[in-house]
């Protein structure tokens, strides 16, 4: 098993070229296929809660390529959360494949779970460890390492998120800003292969939120780390996405860079969301 | 998970291991399932023991559940002895298969043939008379007669008896069905049902301190609840108690009623000499001084006296029905209390 | 592990399947059974609804409240646990008795009385309803204690700001949030109620049980009892299953997991203060001092002729047996628990109702439960290995440690289930989500998430199976070995031959014995959180 863990968590770039260029139904032509190989990706996946429910996530397909920070939208219950779990390994799909640097953890046959997957999620509400101290929390999920090379490799995760000299603090004695970042750095620590964060600012200031935004971005180009960044602000998706996926009612409807989007939004709902086009009342924020 | 269960196993084993094996092959050793848990019993097995050096080795519970226990155990039953506190435990024993007929001299000499099974399954070791105590400043002398006179209406919210879930009740019953037949024993039964002074609660001491605290007159209890509060450390229960009398019921007529505590020798058992050997020393006139002394019932054997406070009592007729009738008639004794509302 | 331990279980609903009862069963039903169903609700709704009481005031004044003697009455207030309730049960029948110190007191000093000997009614089942919920309410008090404890003070104060004072944020947040661990000890107290032979039939209150036991003892019937077993049974699993119904899909774990700011309590000042002392005290007073007061005198009058050195070796076995019972109780409920988290289905947390199940049937039908199936195997190894090898192999389950420790097994298994699934239920499943994400598998985020988490829940779960064996009977008394006797065996057969005086000493010992993890939750509760 470790072996598949070295892999999932392994160097960047050091698996096969194995690309698709498959992009979601939905999702606009946006020409960038097969240039660079794919870290993340999902095919059809559909995700039913309860039987007779309308599905949360319905046939989303869409890679997402190495290094690159994709942003995920949709208005409140559209499915986000939901995608980030079943690519994370914590929901089982209905149908679907999820691939990951090119291993296929989720399809008919495979369920690989969450800690063989090598992908890390950062909670919507951190979900840190409140028994341990900053520390302890970053470095929780680096026991494969040695001792030294552990706190090596902590000390360097608070410093790229500012937080050195709170090692031994307690997650309830953090502001909410630092209490993210920790989860961050947690996140981090074990070089994931896909790093997907949900919406963690949504207890924040505006302003403070938009700052945290900004620096967790710049943080994961800094460790070149590949990311699916839920957003609810479409100004932040913009900045911070190299690319964008919209997703409504559990549907990938369009998918594509931030100026593909502006120029040609996929429809009033896609236009409104953005701000752009005349369509109003379907903006909901 | 299959980790975990081992660990379980072997800490159980462990335990199983640190506990007391008892039975080890090799030096002699006597088993025994008994529903007595009395020091006295202590006593005389420690006294066995140092006679004869054979090992006792013990296992109390209700004999009902000892039963279950031998049954399923089956052949390998580790068990030589089944005692119980009445004689149809044992008659249920050996219409189930778990005990075997013994001969002894000894013991068919020292224990008269009412108190034992005629085909030699079990033997009584005490008797122990039910009776009626009662308030003598309120119970007229005369007005005391029989068991059937407690239905009389002249009793109404005079008597105190426990539950009818209680086994002495039952063989009570039991020997009023062997007398009278079931139909004027259901009547018996309403009868006193409708006359207790108290819904039935507590044990039979518990329905003599209702007598002497006024509840009600009479109180139908075992001979030696009684002995014990005459007998107490405690002077306040001795007080209570020296106010009160003992009244054996039908001496005219078939005697009081008396149940036996007895004891068989298993099917399975694989120490049957010293099985016997031990019943024979139970029987002996020193071990019956014990029993009669220490717990206060009636020796089986007719050459020992009987404790000077059972003494004091006087000598009374006792029932001579074959005792074994008594467990044949013991669920329609309680399907008759149910159907009477005798709790 | 869910299966073996269900097996007595499975014993007892296939005995009842093909029991041949009928008779028995039809006199009963015609009879007395009306009655006995009337006495088991009353006791089981009665002493449930006011340990519901107790425990949870209680636990509400000493969690959020403060007040004199807060501190001491937050352990304190679990000793009525280390009573049985038979023990309770005689104790107070016998302290008020005729020749009990209460009489015997007023007739010695008031010279008027010296001759008066009054009956107070004591055995009735009210009284029951009473020393039931005064001595099993601290189910309820720990349980709740650790829900409030662990609720994040962000619920009550959101609760605060929208305008929810101190009673409403109790009605409204507090206990709604703390409600699975307040069902888990409800219905600990009405199972204990259920099964309880001792103290109801000397009480003479005829209920469910003591008619399974009437049917077998009395009426020599083992099928029929095991039929009425198997009915106490569903009835148990209907009120179990009406609960988790009612509950829902409803979650009440923190959504935060970093909202684990301790609460800050309330000072109480003037009569509010009196009355918290007052709420806490009453149950101590009458579930442990009283009792406990009178069992140390009757000690005084007869310990010269009943203790000796045989005590140590009982306290050693009382002692060993539930340190062993507790340690695998809880193990085995923690992986059954976990389990049944992992999986989310229903095929564990029905497997867990059937081991809860223990908990519900008298102990003497579990015992059944055992004998049979390991008589079985004995019997067939024994035949095979004759056939086969021509060597007899003996019992080698019927009758040793391990049948019995087995046997505690399947029974408070479920004392230490309820606090854990409680437990787990107040607890974030982000966390377990987040460990898994961060590499770390099942088991390992069970050891590193879970249980530093769940430390105090396991603590007290242990503390409750521990309490409960030190009390054990029906079980012990049946299934143990040669010479094997705990205190409360010796306790229980002294006070059943109604020498209740001379069992008070090991009545007392198991309460000191019981007292000793008690005090070690102090300790524990006294380093705080962490
Ligand atoms: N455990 C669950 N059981 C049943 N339905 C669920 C569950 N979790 C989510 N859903 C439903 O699935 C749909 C998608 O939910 P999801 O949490 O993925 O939305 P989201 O896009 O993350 O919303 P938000 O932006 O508000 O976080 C919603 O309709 C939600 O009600
Ligand atoms: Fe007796
Ligand atoms: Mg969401």
């Amino acid at each position: 098993m470790s072996g598949e863990v070295d892999v999932a968590f392994g160097r960047p770039g050091a698996v096969p070229a194995e690309t698709t260029g498959t992009l979601g139904a939905a999702a606009s032509p946006d020409g960038h296929a097969a240039a660079r190989p794919a870290a993340l990706e999902v095919r059809g996946l559909t995700k039913r809660y309860r039987r007779g429910d309308r599905p949360a996530l319905d046939g989303v397909w869409l890679d997402v390529e190495d290094g690159e920070i994709l942003t995920l939208v949709g208005e409140s219950g559209s499915g986000k959360t939901t995608f980030l779990r079943l690519v994370a390994g914590l929901e089982r799909a209905d149908a679907g494949e999820v691939v990951i640097r090119g291993r296929t953890v989720c399809d008919e046959r495979t369920f690989t779970p969450p800690e063989h997957r090598g992908a890390s999620l950062v909670f919507q509400d951190y979900a840190l460890f409140p028994h341990l101290t900053v520390e302890r929390n970053v470095g929780f999920g680096l026991r494969r390492l040695g001792r030294a090379e552990r706190a090596e490799r902590v000390r360097e995760m608070l410093e790229l998120v500012g937080l050195l000299g709170f090692e031994r603090r307690y997650p309830h004695e953090l502001s909410g800003g630092q209490q993210q970042r920790v989860a961050l750095a947690r996140a981090l620590a074990p070089r994931p292969a896909v790093l997907l964060l949900d919406e963690p600012f949504s207890n924040l200031d505006r302003a403070l939120k938009a700052r945290l935004r900004q620096e967790v971005a710049a943080l994961i180009r800094a460790t070149g780390t590949t990311a699916v960044f839920v957003v609810h602000d479409p100004d932040d998706a913009l900045a911070i996405g190299d690319r964008i996926a919209v997703l409504r009612d559990g549907r990938l409807v369009q998918l594509g860079k931030p100026r593909e989007i502006l120029d040609s939004p996929c429809g009033p709902y896609v236009a409104g969301f953005f701000g752009v086009g005349e369509v109003v009342g379907e903006v909901e924020f | 998970m299959a980790r975990n269960r081992r660990i379980a196993i072997g800490l159980a084993a462990a335990v199983v291991l640190g506990g007391c094996g008892a039975g080890g092959a090799g030096d002699a050793v006597v088993n025994v399932y008994s529903h007595r848990h009395y020091e006295a019993d202590q006593q005389l097995f420690a006294r066995f023991t140092e006679l004869t050096g054979i090992r006792v080795n013990v296992v109390t519970a209700s004999a009902d559940e000892l039963i279950t226990r031998l049954e399923n155990e089956g052949k390998n039953s580790p068990a030589d002895i089944l005692i119980t506190v009445d004689a149809g435990r044992l008659h249920r024993a050996k219409e189930k298969g778990l005990l075997q007929p013994i001969r002894s001299e000894v013991l068919e000499t020292s224990i008269p043939a009412t108190y034992r099974d005629p085909e030699g399954y079990w033997f009584g070791l005490t008797r122990r008379a039910r009776v009626v105590i009662y308030d003598p400043t309120r119970v007229k002398p005369g007005e005391l007669s029989t068991y059937e006179d407690l239905a009389d209406p002249k009793w109404k919210g005079r008597i105190l008896s426990r539950s009818s879930g209680n086994v002495y009740n039952q063989s009570l019953l039991a020997s009023l069905i062997a007398a009278n037949g079931e139909e004027a024993a259901e009547r018996w039964a309403r009868g006193v049902a409708a006359n207790l002074a108290r819904p039935p609660a507590g044990g039979d001491t518990d329905q003599i301190k209702a007598v002497a605290a006024g509840v009600g007159d009479v109180a139908i209890s075992n001979t030696y609840y009684f002995g014990r509060l005459l007998s107490s450390s405690d002077p306040e229960e001795r007080r209570l108690a020296e106010r009160l009398a003992v009244f054996f019921p039908n001496q005219d007529g078939r005697g009081a009623h008396v149940n036996v505590s007895g004891a068989g020798v298993t099917t399975s058992s694989k120490n049957v000499a010293n099985a016997i050997r031990l019943l024979e020393f139970l029987a002996s006139e020193e071990a019956q001084r014990i029993f009669s002394e220490a717990n206060l019932e009636y020796p089986v054997n007719p050459r020992v006296e009987p404790a000077e406070i059972l003494q004091a009592w006087g000598e009374f007729k006792a029932d001579t029905l074959n005792l074994a009738r008594l467990g044949e008639l013991n669920a329609a004794a309680v399907a008759i209390f149910d159907r009477a509302g005798w709790r | 592990m869910a299966l073996a331990l269900s097996v007595p279980m499975l014993v007892v609903a296939v005995g009842a399947l093909g029991a041949d009862g009928r008779e028995v069963w039809a006199h009963l039903a015609s009879t007395v059974m009306p009655e006995y169903l009337r006495n088991s609700v009353v006791l089981a709704a009665g002493s449930g609804a006011l340990a519901l009481v107790i425990g949870v005031a209680s636990a509400w004044l000493v969690a959020t409240r403060d007040f004199p003697g807060r501190r001491l009455f937050e352990w304190s207030l679990v000793l009525p646990l280390s009573v049985p309730a038979y023990i309770a049960a005689y104790t107070y029948a016998g302290m008020l008795d005729v020749t009990g110190p209460v009489q015997r007191t007023a007739r010695a000093l008031v010279p008027s009385l010296s001759d008066t000997f009054v009956a107070i009614p004591v055995m009735r089942i009210e009284t029951m309803v009473v020393i039931f919920a005064l001595v099993l309410y601290p189910y309820v008090y720990l349980l709740s204690r650790a829900a409030f404890l662990g609720q994040s003070r962000t619920a009550l104060e959101a609760a605060w700001t929208l305008g929810h004072g101190g009673a409403s944020a109790f009605w409204r947040v507090a206990l709604p949030l703390a409600r699975p661990a307040i069902a888990a000890g409800v219905s600990m107290v009405v199972m204990e109620v259920l099964n309880d032979y001792g103290a109801v039939s000397y009480y003479g209150v005829t209920t469910f049980t003591t008619g399974i036991f009437r049917s077998w003892h009395a009426l020599g019937d083992l099928d029929a009892a095991i039929r009425l077993a198997a009915i106490l049974m569903v009835f148990v699993l209907a009120v179990l299953a009406l609960e988790r119904s009612q509950r829902g899909r409803r979650r009440v774990d923190d959504t935060r997991g970093t909202g684990h700011r301790p609460l800050l309590r309330q000072r109480l000042r003037g009569w509010r203060a009196w009355a918290a002392f007052a709420v806490c005290f009453a149950p101590l007073l009458f579930g442990f001092l009283i009792p406990v007061a009178q069992l140390a005198l009757w000690t005084v009058r007869t310990a010269g002729d009943v203790v000796d050195a045989s005590y140590l070796r009982l306290v050693a076995n009382s002692f060993g047996l539930a340190t062993v019972a507790a340690l695998l109780c809880v193990a085995l409920a923690l992986l059954l628990v976990y389990a049944g988290r992992l999986d989310r289905g229903r095929t564990v947390s029905a497997a867990n109702r059937a081991v809860v199940l223990g908990y519900s049937i008298p102990g003497a039908v579990i015992a059944v439960g055992i004998i049979v199936p390991f008589g079985w195997i004995d019997r067939t190894v024994d035949a095979f290995a004759e056939a086969t090898l021509g060597v007899s192999t003996g019992l080698l389950l019927s009758g040793t440690l391990f049948a019995l420790v087995f046997a505690y097994a399947v029974r408070y298994t479920a004392v230490a289930l309820l606090p854990l699934e409680a437990g787990f239920e107040r607890q974030c499943r982000n966390l377990d989500d987040a460990s898994r994400c961060l590499g770390e598998p099942p088991l390992a985020t069970l050891w590193r998430v879970a249980l530093p988490l769940l430390r105090r829940t396991l603590v007290a779960a242990a503390i409750l199976v521990f309490v409960d064996v030190m009390k054990e009977i029906p079980l012990t008394l049946s299934l143990r070995p040669f010479n094997f006797d705990t205190l409360a065996t010796r306790a229980y057969q002294l006070a059943v031959d109604e020498q209740v005086a001379e069992s008070a000493n090991a009545a007392l010992v198991i309460i000191a014995v019981g007292l000793l993890p008690v005090l070690g939750l102090d300790r524990l509760l006294a380093r705080g959180r962490g």
